[in-house]
């Protein structure tokens, strides 16, 4: 078969994060600080994804500012000829850091906001961080560098998607990411929690049409539907090993971000193999690729070659197989399983924050324990 | 807003253009979006550079293949691209 070289690199540079969102696509085994590779094996990353033919680097994480060598990082990617992109919750992010990643060759930032106030955010991301991310947004664009605001949607935020978009438009972002939660990690396990009605989706989508009318192409906007809500699965990643390659913390290189849960997928690490060896001859990397792996009803679809199948982490994490049709779709066998995970919901706050790696506890869930508020409801 | 030929344009500072020897082909590369580029759409950006007019973007491009209906691709290629936001006036 034939293999493009891979188009973009997403660097999970670390695992640790001073936020604990509810929401969070992070592993359930986190990588610990003692286990991430180090400055020279990634600035040994970037130079080997940049000859593979990678054209963009996301640094991404965790958190990724809690590394003191992001900016070498950055510049080395920016040498190489890479676009560079941060993705960050804005903590730590001053003026004189946006200064630094800049002169390093950083052009844009993707800062993550939990909800339209500071009450909401501090409920969904588990402490308070509302006007660090305030700052954030203000330095970066006052460096002059592109800013997407990205906010995950669900049950929790769905409701505040025009005042976002507001905010948005009057802190100066050229995009907004409404990207309603997608099942990993933790927003799995907080699922009953998090899945919105059918209504509010809907209300917020109208919003969306709304404000695109009346911006125009002042700012992008992109709306992300949950899948769960699709008939089709989304085209996962665009095709497994097509374009995209993740590297973990600790140097473990995956086809999809979340590609840590199929159990049998033996995951390459950089510490091992060179990237090109991953890129086009690891085990992993061709598992899925292209569509002989697939079985029917996949195999003789026509949709196959815009959706790839779907998911192949999330047919694992539904059904236990990552060989079946992703459950999201309408052919499935398995779609009762979609249909009845959108029937068991849970009230309340009573979810599992993400908790920092090493933390056994997710610390915050006991915190707000004294102090919780009741889940905004919608409007 | 429609292009007009009396306008300074220039890429947009977020943009990157480079020639890729892996994919032998100019890309311009933008958040969230890498572009593969034919090598007349390449040699137009790169004629944005905030000290050229439309004008003289479509000019340059005739001289270069003594071509007078290219002026038309020319204007035709940079409206689509300032709509995709990929230049801006200066």
């Amino acid at each position: 078969m034939d293999v493009e070289p891979p188009v973009s690199m997403l660097a999970e540079i670390t695992h640790r994060c001073p936020l604990h969102c509810i929401y969070c696509s992070n592993p359930l085994e986190l990588v610990a600080r003692e286990g991430e590779l180090k400055t020279e094996e990634w600035l040994d990353v970037i130079d080997q994804a940049a000859e593979l033919g990678v054209l963009e680097v996301h640094f991404s994480g965790g958190e990724p500012l809690v590394r003191a060598d992001l900016e070498r990082l950055v510049a080395r990617a920016s040498e190489r000829g890479l676009y560079t992109n941060l993705i960050t919750s804005g903590v730590g992010l001053s003026g004189e850091r946006v200064a630094r990643l800049r002169e390093a060759g950083l052009r844009a930032v993707q800062l993550s906001l939990q909800a339209a106030d500071p009450q909401t955010a501090r409920i969904i991301a588990g402490g308070e961080f509302w006007a660090q991310k305030l700052t954030a947004s203000r330095a970066v664009r006052e460096a002059g560098l592109a800013l997407s605001l990205n906010m995950v949607l669900h049950r929790h935020n769905l409701h505040q998607v025009s005042d976002l978009l507001e905010m948005a438009l009057e802190l100066g972002a050229e995009r907004v990411e409404l990207a309603n939660t997608q099942y990993y990690g933790w927003a799995l396990v907080n699922r009953a929690f998090l899945l919105p009605t059918r209504e509010q989706l809907e209300a917020a989508e109208a919003v969306v049409e709304r404000f695109r009318t009346r911006v125009g192409n002042r700012m992008e906007i992109l709306w992300v539907i949950p899948d769960y809500y699709a008939q089709f699965p989304k085209p996962c990643m665009n095709g497994w090993g097509r374009m995209y390659l993740t590297v973990a913390p600790d140097g473990r290189v995956l086809p999809c971000p979340v590609a840590y849960v199929i159990p049998d997928l033996e995951l390459p690490s950089v510490r091992r193999h060179l990237l090109s060896w991953i890129w086009y001859h690891s085990p992993a990397f061709n598992r899925f690729r292209g569509f002989g792996w697939m079985p029917e009803p996949c195999r003789s679809c026509p949709r196959r070659f815009e959706d790839f199948g779907g998911c192949r982490c999330q047919a694992f994490l539904l059904t236990g197989h990552p060989e079946v049709t992703d459950p999201v779709c309408i052919y499935s066998p398995h779609r009762p399983v979609v249909d009845r995970a959108m029937t068991e919901r849970a009230d309340g706050t009573g979810w599992t924050y993400r908790p920092n790696p090493g933390q056994r506890t997710p610390l915050l869930g006991r915190v707000h324990d004294a102090d919780r508020h009741p889940a905004p409801t919608t409007r | 807003m429609r292009i007009t030929t009396n306008a300074r344009i220039r890429l947009v500072p977020k943009a990157l253009l480079r020639y890729d020897p892996v994919r032998l082909s100019h890309v311009l590369l933008l958040p969230e979006r890498a572009v593969l580029l034919n090598a007349t759409a390449a040699e137009i950006l790169g004629l944005c550079d905030g000290t050229r007019t439309v004008g003289e973007v479509m000019e340059e491009l005739e001289r270069r293949y003594s071509d007078p209906q290219v002026a038309t691709d020319v204007l035709e290629f940079l409206d689509e691209a300032l709509q995709k936001g990929w230049i801006a006036w200066t």
